[in-house]
């Protein structure tokens, strides 16, 4: 496996209290390689979105470590975690979370526009437009900018999301059920999409119980039980 | 930047927006309206008393006033640097009693009475030291020009507006512009001695002093100096004070000329019987109750951008909970928690913004056309909000301030924020997690 990049150390994370209590993950241990397409399955309710957000900064364990590049981020300082997210990590979520008041273009601008500041924006405003408006044109978007998202099909929606968790160029791409919601045929687009970032070197964490997805990954685990059950090599 | 994109396109796509910016803007511009118009009249007023009333006055305490060197009293005061002016007064409280010529050439005695504060001065004095032509009807010297008050043998007395406003049932008698006393009326004036004695004299109206202060129009009546000194049988060489002008008037002036005033008299009167007050000091009652009720009406008119401060929390903790999974998408991406707040700090403030610019404009133009809308309203509805006749003002005072519309915004933007904190920090605080969950 190549250098590892981002490492779930001894995960530990719980929901509720008294009769609501549930143990989501019980030392979850995962290590993902750079330029790995790594694939997570598991049951439904099993904790594989909640990894995925551990990994990612956007929910913190109860106990353990999320390193990137050796570094805890679970212990970082809210401002800084919200820094590392910004230029780390990209996330592609099933039901797509696009701002459904902004077209596609400004959806996919949206990161950018959260790392610069309003006296910074004027002057990376144009190389902004022209990253965004490429990577929707690699999306087969590029006559769909000013749509707004509820006029695109579901499919669409899904690349312009990838797009937009491309647009900062993110060092590990995190996606939650990325098919969970599309159709046999706009998922298998979406499949290609994804494979075709793999294949081009994106480290990428797919959480999934789509078996056909999980098979186009370098690798995948199981998550049951709150632990990684089982590692196999994949394409 | 997102916060800004955001922030411009909430304000865009949300028309209910319109409401609490409605709000803010309605409660600026009754602020603006209500404080122009009511520092308007507290200038008004002030200008009005201050014109009739000396700067100072020096008041001798004992009922029968200064008996002694009255000249000499009057020339050292004179003689002090910061001093313009000076007019020595004998006054009293009495009763006025009319006496109104009717239509058949006889006389009714005691049409009515009416209390008075009587003042005798020397009117060429009393002009320097203060403006009282101006307030006159006739605007002469009516003790000494007007043919009743020659010869000292007829006392001359001017009265209050108000008291020559008074109507005479079932008396037919000339009305004039200021009422229906006119010169030539007769008044008999009555009064108290230093000893306590009841005294009367008759004389005759030689004018009417209008000064627009209902206290001032209502119970004064000004004769000379020596028919005031007959009146209360006092010696031709007393006074109950002296009115001072200075030649500048502000807190230095005021304080070097009592302090000087006191040494320039300390060997010809006696130190504890006399005081020195400003006409401020004089005035103060009614002038910390005309500021008062205008620091009243700031606060209850508060109350109406308190009031569009909750419209502005209403609209943004439903905004909140409208975009709860748009902030999970935008933590996720990075947006710090103080970032998302500071969208809603920033369309609270704006909200803000807007409606105290707009109320703003709309009450200074309401302002500037008072008069015109309050002759509209009479004329649609037949209704005068500000009758010229009860305030005697030819039109609304108004003072437009900018400091004080300065800070009327200001408030109006400070309660926008505070209205918008509650809101902003429920943002801050959603969890990530739970918001992207949210569909």
């Amino acid at each position: 496996m190549s250098e590892t990049i981002l490492e779930a150390v001894g995960i530990y994370k719980s929901y509720g209290k008294g009769r609501t209590y549930v143990s989501v993950l019980e030392g979850t241990n995962l290590a993902i390689g750079e330029g790995e397409l790594l694939a997570v399955v598991g049951a439904s309710g099993s904790g594989k979105s909640t990894v995925l957000h551990v990994l990612g900064g956007i929910d913190t364990p109860d106990k353990g470590a999320v390193l990137y590049r050796g570094e805890d981020i679970s212990k970082m300082w809210g401002g800084r975690r919200d820094l590392v997210r910004s230029r780390i990590f990209g996330f592609v979520f099933q039901f797509y979370h696009l701002l459904h008041e902004f077209t596609a273009l400004e959806n996919v601008l949206m990161p950018e526009m959260i790392r610069q500041g309003v006296l910074a924006w004027p002057g990376r405003r144009a190389a902004a437009h022209k990253r965004a408006k490429l990577l929707l044109d690699q999306m087969q978007l590029g006559e769909r900018l000013y749509h707004k998202p509820l006029e695109l099909s579901g499919g669409e929606q899904q690349r312009v999301a990838i797009a937009r968790a491309l647009m900062a160029e993110p060092k590990v791409l995190l996606c939650d059920e990325p098919t969970g919601t599309l159709d046999a045929k706009t998922g298998k687009e979406i499949m290609g999409v994804l494979f075709d970032l793999g294949r081009a070197g994106q480290t990428m964490v797919l959480v999934t119980h789509d078996e056909r997805l999980a098979s186009g990954a370098h690798r995948r685990v199981t998550l049951a039980d709150g632990r990684i059950r089982q590692g196999a090599r994949g394409a | 930047m997102f916060k800004l994109a955001l922030v411009l396109r909430y304000l865009r796509k949300r028309r209910i927006t319109i409401f609490p910016i409605a709000g803010v803007a309605l409660g600026v511009m009754a602020l603006v309206v209500v404080m122009s118009v009511m520092q308007g009249f507290e200038t008004d007023f002030r200008s009005r008393i201050r014109g009739i009333m000396p700067d100072m006055s020096l008041t001798f305490y004992d009922v029968g006033g200064f008996v002694g060197d009255v000249d000499g009293v009057v020339k050292r005061i004179e003689g002090v640097g910061e001093v313009r002016a000076v007019s020595p007064y004998v006054s009293g409280l009495g009763l006025a009693v009319v006496k109104v010529p009717a239509g058949d050439g006889g006389l009714y005695e005691n049409v009515f009475n009416q209390y008075v504060n009587f003042q005798g001065f020397d009117f060429a004095r009393q002009d320097k030291v203060l403006n009282l032509k101006k307030f006159l009807q006739y605007g002469e010297d009516s003790f000494a020009a007007h043919p009743y008050g020659k010869g000292g043998q007829v006392m001359p007395v001017i009265v209050g507006a108000r008291i020559a406003k008074r109507k005479f049932e079932g008396v037919r008698v000339k009305t004039t512009d200021w009422g229906n006393l006119d010169r030539g009326m007769q008044i008999q004036l009555m009064t108290f001695t230093p000893s306590y004695e009841r005294s009367k004299k008759t004389g005759l109206i030689v004018d009417v002093v209008s000064t627009g202060v209902y206290d001032i129009d209502e119970h004064t009546a000004y004769l000379p100096l020596d028919w005031a000194r007959a009146l209360r049988e006092m010696p031709a060489n007393s006074v109950n004070g002296i009115g001072i002008a200075l030649k500048e008037y502000n807190e230095e002036s005021v304080a070097a000329a009592t302090k000087h005033i006191r040494e320039a008299l300390a060997d010809i009167v006696a130190p504890g019987s006399f005081d020195i007050s400003t006409w401020e000091e004089e005035r103060r009652t009614f002038l910390t109750a005309v500021a008062m009720e205008r620091r009243i009406m700031a606060f209850i008119l508060f109350f109406f951008l308190v009031n569009a401060g909750f419209a502005i929390s209403a609209i943004l903790i439903m905004i909140v909970l409208e975009k709860v999974r748009d902030i999970g998408i935008l933590r996720a991406m990075g947006a710090s928690s103080s970032g998302v707040a500071s969208i809603f700090l920033v369309y609270g403030v704006t909200i803000g913004l807007v409606g105290a610019a707009l109320g703003l404009v709309a009450g200074v133009t309401f302002v500037e056309n008072l008069d015109y809308i309050e002759q509209f309203i009479y004329q649609q509805t037949g209704w005068q909000p500000f009758p010229p006749n009860l305030y005697d003002l030819p039109e609304i005072p108004r003072i437009l301030n900018w400091w004080m519309n300065f800070y009327i915004v200001a408030t109006a933007v400070v309660v926008s924020f505070a209205a918008s904190l509650i809101p902003a920090v429920r943002a801050a605080w959603l969890d990530p997690v739970e918001a992207i969950r949210y569909e």
